[in-house]
C-alpha cells in the first residue's frame, strides 16, 4: 500500500502540472475577439475552475497518504478527480471557431438578443467547426449541477445562469434558415424551468398490460432458445430502457411544441430539411424519437394553430406531402421502441402541444396574424434584394423580429425561390445552391439591420445617454 | 438538430461518481471505527435516498406509471443490480437493499454503529457502483476524444 500511496502522490502532482496548462491554453486563446460574450464566460470560467481543481487535488493528498480506503477505493477516487481536466479541455473546445474569424456575425447578436428576450438570464456562444454536426447545448446547468457541491463551486459565479453552445458546420454557418431549430433548444430550456415534466408525464398513460408482456415475451423467447436472462436482470432492463425512452422522448417532442410555438412554421421547416438531409425518417435511439413522430406533432400543432388551408400552394403541397409521410407506420426499433410509439399515441400529443402552451404562457410566442403579415410584407422585400430588417415609415421604422425574418426567408425559399434565382445576377443563379446562399446573405443583412436598430433605440432609450 | 446529452451526461456522471466517492469514503471510515462528522452522515442520507429510489425502480413495472422521478429511479434500480454481481434473485434482491438500507440509515443517524459485516457489505456495494460510475465516465470521456492509449501510426 505505501507503494501505491506514493504512486497516488505522483498522479496528484502530474495531474495538478496539467491545471497549470490549461490555464496557459486560456491565456493563449482568450486574446482573440469573439463575437458573443459567452466565449469570454467559459474562458473566464475555466480558467477559475482549473485553479481551484488544482487546490481540490491538494486536498486529495491527506485522503491518499494517510485515509482507511483501500488502493482500489483510491484509484477510483483519483482516477474521477483527474477527470475533471478533460473536462475542461472539452469546454476550451466549445469556445474553438467562436472568434470573429469564423462564427456568422451577423446571426449572433440577433440570436443572442432572442435568447434572451425568451430567457432573460441566458447567453450564448456560436461555433462553428469543420465538422458536419448540428448541434446545440446547454452547459450552464450541468456545470453549476456538478460543481455545486465541491470546492470548485465559487468558479460558477462567473457563468450566466444558462450558456447555450451552438456548433455549426464551418461549410453551412451562413445558411441561416436552418438555425431556426435553436428554438426546439430554448423548447429544452424552458420545459426544464417550467418543470412542464411534472404536470405532463402523470398524464400520459403507459399500457400497462404491454409493458408488463413485454418481460414476459422477452422472456418465453429467450427460454425457447435455452438461454433466459434471470428475471431480475430483465425487470431490470425492461425498467430501465421503457422509462428513459418514453421520458426522453416526451422531453424532445414536448421541445419542438415549444419550438413551433416560439418560432412558428420556421421549425418545422428547418426540422423537416435537416431531417430530410441526415436522418432515416425511422431512426430513434433511447433519447431521442424518430424524425417521423417528430414531424407529426409539428404539423398536427401547425394545423390547430395555423390556417394551413390558406397558405400558398407551395408551402400546403411541402406541408401535405410531410403531412401524409409522418402519418405513416414507424418502421423497424426494438421492442422498447415500440411500447415508447404506443404510449406516444394521438392522445399523448395532444397533451405535449397543450403543455407547451403552459410552458410558453409568458414568453413571446409567434402568432398566425404575423406569420399572415410577414409573408404578405416582408417575403416581397426579398424578391427585390432588400433585406426587410426594418419596417415602417422612414425615420419612425421599427426592427422587425428575428422569427419574422427567417418565416419569410423560408417562405421565399419554399414559394418563390425559382422567380429569386431568375432575379439575381447570372453569377449568382448559375446553380441552386449560389442563389440560394444569395438568400441566405439578404436574410442575414436583415438580422444585421434590425439589430443595428434595435440596438440604436436602446442607446436612445438609455437614461444616461449624453450623461457621459 | 440533435442536443448532444454528452456533455451534460458526462457532467452527471461526475456529480455521481463524486458523492459514490464520498460514501465510500465515510463507510471506510465507519469501518475503522472513527465516528462520522456532520458532513459524512449527511452523505450517508444521500446514499439512504439512492437506495430507496432503487428499491422504488425495482417496484416501477408491478405499476408502470410516468413521473418526472421515474427515470432516475431506473437508473438507480439498474446501478443496484450491477452492484450485486452475485444475487440474481428478486426476493434476494429486495431483502439485500433492505439490510443495505437499514445500515446506511443507522450510520447517518449516528449513536451506535452497525456490525463492522454490514458497514463491509454497503462499503462493497458503493464500491462497486463507484466503479461502475467511473466506467461510464471514462465512455464518455472517451467519445468526445481521442483515447489516449492508442498509439497513431502515420505512414510517410
Amino acid at each position: 500500500m505505501d507503494g501505491y500511496r506514493r504512486v497516488a502522490a505522483l498522479k496528484i502532482q502530474a495531474a495538478q502540472d496539467r491545471t497549470h496548462a490549461v490555464i496557459e491554453e486560456v491565456a493563449r486563446v482568450e486574446n482573440k475577439v469573439y463575437v458573443s460574450p459567452g466565449s469570454q464566460n467559459i474562458l473566464c470560467f475555466v480558467r477559475d475552475a482549473a485553479a481551484r481543481i488544482e487546490v481540490l487535488l491538494e486536498d486529495q493528498k491527506p485522503i491518499a497518504s494517510s485515509s482507511p480506503l483501500t488502493e482500489a477505493d483510491l484509484e477510483i477516487r483519483l482516477d474521477r478527480t483527474t477527470k475533471l481536466l478533460p473536462f475542461l479541455y472539452e469546454l476550451v473546445g466549445f469556445v474553438e471557431g467562436s472568434d470573429v474569424h469564423h462564427s456568422p456575425g451577423q446571426l449572433i447578436p440577433a440570436l443572442r438578443r432572442y435568447s434572451q428576450l425568451i430567457l432573460p438570464t441566458s447567453e450564448i456562444v456560436v461555433s462553428s467547426k469543420a465538422e458536419l454536426n448540428y448541434s446545440i447545448q446547454e452547459i450552464a446547468g450541468p456545470l453549476k449541477k456538478l460543481f455545486g457541491a465541491m470546492s470548485v463551486k465559487k468558479s460558477c459565479d462567473l457563468l450566466p445562469e444558462l450558456l447555450f453552445v451552438v456548433n455549426i458546420p464551418a461549410v453551412e454557418s451562413e445558411q441561416i434558415l436552418i438555425h431556426a431549430v435553436l428554438a426546439h433548444e430554448l423548447g429544452h430550456a424552458l420545459y426544464d424551468r417550467r418543470e412542464v415534466a411534472k404536470g405532463l408525464l402523470p398524464k400520459i398513460k403507459l399500457n400497462e398490460d404491454l409493458v408488463k408482456n413485454l418481460a414476459k415475451t422477452i422472456y418465453e423467447g429467450q427460454l425457447k432458445h435455452g438461454s433466459p436472462t434471470p428475471e431480475l436482470r430483465l425487470r431490470e432492463r425492461v425498467t430501465e430502457e421503457i422509462t428513459i425512452r418514453v421520458n426522453g422522448w416526451v422531453k424532445e417532442l414536448c421541445s419542438d411544441a415549444i419550438g413551433v410555438r416560439l418560432f412558428g412554421p420556421a421549425l418545422f421547416l428547418a426540422a423537416a430539411h435537416l431531417f430530410t438531409s441526415f436522418i432515416h425518417i425511422d431512426k430513434c435511439s433511447a433519447t431521442h424519437p424518430p424524425p417521423r413522430l417528430r414531424i407529426r406533432l409539428m404539423i398536427r400543432m401547425l394545423k390547430q394553430l395555423y390556417p394551413v388551408d390558406k397558405w400558398r400552394g407551395e408551402l400546403q403541397s411541402f406541408t401535405r406531402d410531410w403531412d401524409e409521410v409522418s402519418a405513416g407506420q414507424i418502421s423497424g426499433g426494438s421492442r422498447y421502441d415500440q411500447v415508447a410509439q404506443e404510449t406516444i399515441n394521438e392522445a399523448a400529443l395532444d397533451l405535449i402541444a397543450d403543455a407547451s402552451a403552459v410552458a410558453t404562457s409568458t414568453a413571446k410566442c409567434y402568432t398566425p396574424q404575423k406569420f399572415d403579415h410577414d409573408m404578405a410584407k416582408l417575403a416581397p422585400f426579398f424578391l427585390n434584394h432588400i433585406p426587410p430588417g426594418e419596417m415602417g415609415p422612414y425615420g419612425r421604422g421599427t426592427p422587425v423580429e428575428l422569427a419574422s425574418i427567417i418565416n419569410a426567408g423560408w417562405h421565399v425559399y419554399l414559394c418563390d425561390f425559382e422567380k429569386f434565382r431568375r432575379s439575381l445576377h447570372p453569377q449568382d443563379s448559375g446553380t441552386r445552391f449560389t442563389a440560394a446562399t444569395k438568400l441566405h446573405e439578404l436574410v442575414l443583412k436583415a438580422l444585421e439591420i434590425s439589430e443595428m436598430k434595435t440596438a440604436w433605440e436602446e442607446a436612445r432609450r438609455d437614461p444616461k445617454r449624453g450623461k457621459n | 438538430m440533435y442536443p448532444e446529452h454528452r456533455f451534460s451526461d458526462l457532467a452527471d456522471s461526475l456529480r455521481n461518481g463524486f458523492l459514490l466517492d464520498d460514501i465510500v469514503l465515510a463507510l471506510a471510515r465507519a469501518e475503522k471505527g472513527e465516528s462520522l462528522g456532520e458532513e459524512e452522515r449527511g452523505v450517508l442520507e444521500k446514499a439512504v435516498s439512492m437506495l430507496q429510489s432503487a428499491e422504488t425502480g425495482y417496484h416501477w413495472l408491478d405499476k408502470p406509471e410516468l413521473t418526472s422521478e421515474t427515470s432516475s429511479c431506473a437508473m438507480l434500480f439498474a446501478r443496484a443490480v450491477s452492484a450485486l454481481p452475485a444475487i440474481h434473485e428478486t426476493d434476494a434482491f429486495l431483502e439485500n437493499i433492505s439490510d443495505l438500507k437499514a445500515t446506511a440509515s443507522q450510520l447517518s443517524k449516528g449513536g451506535s454503529p452497525p456490525p463492522t459485516e454490514k458497514i463491509q457489505l454497503l462499503r462493497a456495494f458503493f464500491h462497486n457502483t463507484s466503479r461502475s460510475e467511473l466506467d461510464r465516465t471514462d465512455q464518455l470521456v472517451g467519445e468526445g476524444s481521442v483515447d489516449v492509449r492508442r498509439w497513431t501510426v502515420i505512414e510517410e
